[in-house]
């Protein structure tokens, strides 16, 4: 091995390509950091384990988001969906049916919002942007008239199974971090082994041609927006389970936490396309940053401000990323 | 070669007349509509109240629809709408002069308008999630300078924006004529106006003829940080003050009123005229289901559906489907 190969072998590490894969990955560190030093009960066991717990609604949402993005959309309307899902199966439940009725329930009209989504964007062409920004505000003024006011609606009843699902424990793990597990291990089933997963993939690469050669597009790139919103709508049942009301508009303030880990987590894949492990990783990292600043003591109007800064840059640096590998941001 | 009508058939070229004619027919049957229904809707009281109200929308759509020309989207109008109003009010109630808090409020609309340019143009993120985040981050800087209720911004001028008369005409119409016209002379009758529609056309084109696509996009960008800010003087003359989100409604109604003057042009391009038009529609529509009794959260579901039926048709008409 001579010197000048030794230089470009180093030159190749701190190349720029592995600073922008792992760069934000690295991020992690001096957050950890400097939340610890100034607050030590961050860097409690209890504390991580709350933090687990706090980013199981996100890590779930953010799920359902990067199967849109996978198929080339994207879904402003996650929110919405999260609150269809939480105030229906808190009103069936309420109305005499079981945990597992209402959870059915909950899925089925947090997919409402999807179909909705998927029928606006595959087939009338409308692009996502616009078509789940609309759902947004339309799906406010049918919350308004549903609670009277946005009135939250409060779980009468004593359903152990339902809000075991939020506040369980199983030994010293939280179930819903078990839950999460769970969940993740579907996606990952969904997106990399099955067709479904291929197809999409193909849809969001290039539509025409994923048409072309015969895959039914406008259909999967509906049943992707159907899934995320039942996704959402998943969230949405664990988290009212562990609160045990729905309030409406409630999942609105997730949106951008949401888009965030999802770009966050293009940036650890070679293609840097959006991939499941990503999104997770990114969740934790918004839970961090939420928990962090919340022991803080910093109010909840700056936490807006920073979050927004935060998405921007990783934004940036996603953008950034997918330009060094010569693709199209 | 055959025409496309010739092969659609006649019936085919009936509809295509009729959904090209779909935002004129709404405008018209709204307008029977609550004159049926809403009996002081047509007196010309109500109808310089409807001018007054939407003013800032006007100015915000304008603002808005500069960007758009370019196939940009701008989705933090609003908020900079908000928070420039909050500067502007908190600094009159910290007994600033009010020709200093309107200079800052402008400056930080300016400003504002950079910082979307610069991610959206410069590093190259969708400009639909970058001002996204930054409307995020403007949200959460108007929510502590406002510290969460009501300020009210007390000065002359702004009795005189809401209440005054220029020649006989209310000021704030009086305002959004002028910007008006120099934003139509800017589009119109410059160049650079031209070099505009050519980037929203095909920007890859615009760039290999030459045209100085990032500057322009910057322009954009900056003239609706700007436009944002003269509409959040409107506002809060309107209101009397600035309150937390009180921005919220109004992007959905920059929206509205751009998609309807896409709408409304042979070529489905966005232009000024049409969004003037599309802001008085929006206004029509607050008014008159206002009169109604419709309650404000109601209006987000009828301008939802005006919304997607007007881009629905739209993106059909320019496929070439209908």
């Amino acid at each position: 091995m001579n010197a000048l190969s030794v230089r470009n072998w180093a030159a190749r590490i701190i190349a720029k390509e592995t600073l922008f894969r792992y760069g934000l990955i690295l991020a992690f560190i001096p957050m950890i950091a400097l939340f610890g030093i100034a607050r030590p009960v961050f860097l409690t066991p209890m504390n991580f384990l709350m933090l687990l717990r706090q980013v199981v609604v996100l890590s779930i949402m953010s799920l359902g988001m990067t199967i849109v993005v996978i198929g080339g959309g994207i879904d402003l309307s996650v929110g919405e969906a999260l609150d269809f899902g939480a105030i229906s199966s808190v009103a069936i439940m309420n109305s005499g049916a079981g945990f597992l009725v209402g959870l059915v329930g909950g899925l089925a009209f947090g997919g409402l919002v999807g179909v909705f989504n998927g029928m606006m964007i595959a087939g009338l062409g409308i692009f996502p942007f616009l078509a789940t920004l609309m759902t947004i505000f339309i799906s406010k003024s049918i919350q308004f008239m549903y609670s009277k006011g946005f009135q939250s609606v409060v779980l009468t009843k004593d359903i152990p199974s339902f809000s075991f699902l939020g506040n369980g424990y199983i030994s010293f793990m939280p179930f819903p971090v078990l839950f999460l597990v769970f969940v993740v291990f579907v996606f990952f089933v969904i997106a990399y082994k099955t067709r479904f997963g291929r197809y999409i993939v193909a849809c969001g690469s290039n539509i025409r041609a994923a048409w072309l050669a015969g895959i039914p597009a406008k259909q999967y790139v509906l049943l992707t927006y159907v899934l995320c919103s039942v996704t959402c709508a998943l969230a949405g049942i664990v988290e009212t389970s562990r609160i045990g009301l729905a309030t409406p508009l409630q999942g609105g303030s997730y949106l951008y936490d949401v888009l965030g880990a999802v770009f966050m987590g293009t940036s650890i894949s070679q293609t840097r396309r959006a991939n499941i492990f990503g999104s997770v990783i990114g969740a934790i990292f918004f839970g961090i940053i939420t928990n962090g600043m919340t022991l803080m003591a910093i109010s909840p109007y700056m936490q807006l401000f920073v979050k927004g800064v935060s998405i921007l840059l990783i934004l940036a640096f996603a953008a950034a990323g997918k330009k060094m590998i010569g693709e199209k941001a | 070669m055959k025409s496309r009508i010739e092969v659609l058939g006649h019936g085919r070229k009936v509809v295509e007349y009729v959904f090209g004619l779909f935002t004129p027919i709404a405008l018209g049957l709204s307008l029977l509509l609550f004159s049926i229904l809403a009996p002081n809707f047509l007196s010309f009281a109500n109808m310089m109240n409807i001018l007054r109200q939407v003013s800032f929308v006007a100015v915000l759509s304008i603002g808005l629809c500069v960007v758009m020309i370019n196939n940009d989207f701008d989705l933090s109008v609003a908020a900079i709408m908000g928070l420039s109003g909050a500067i502007c009010s908190v600094m009159l109630k910290l007994d600033a002069p009010v020709f200093s808090a309107i200079v800052v409020s402008c400056i930080a609309g300016v400003f504002l308008g950079l910082i979307n340019a610069f991610f959206t143009v410069s590093i190259g993120i969708i400009s639909i999630l970058s001002t996204l985040a930054l409307s995020y981050m403007c949200s959460g800087i108007e929510l502590t300078l406002l510290k969460g209720t009501w300020v009210p911004a007390n000065a002359e001028i702004f009795i005189f924006l809401r209440d005054g008369n220029i020649l006989g005409v209310p000021t704030p119409v009086m305002l959004v004529v002028i910007i008006f016209l120099v934003y139509l002379y800017f589009l119109e009758r410059t160049k650079y106006g031209t070099y505009m529609y050519a980037i929203g056309g095909n920007m890859q084109a615009a760039i290999i003829s030459g045209i100085n696509v990032k500057l322009l996009r910057y322009v954009s960008f900056v003239v609706a940080g700007l436009s944002a800010s003269i509409a959040s003087f409107l506002f809060i003359a309107r209101i009397g003050g600035s309150t937390p989100h009180g921005g919220e409604l109004s992007l959905m109604d920059a929206f509205l009123a751009n998609f309807v003057g896409q709408s409304v042009s042979r070529q489905r391009v966005y232009n000024v005229t049409g969004t003037l038009i599309g802001a008085i529609f929006a206004g029509i529509l607050t008014n008159g289901f206002t009169l109604l009794g419709v309650h404000a959260f109601h209006m987000y579901l009828i301008k939802g559906v005006v919304i997607i039926v007007i881009v629905a048709i739209s993106t059909r008409y320019k496929r070439g489907v209908i």
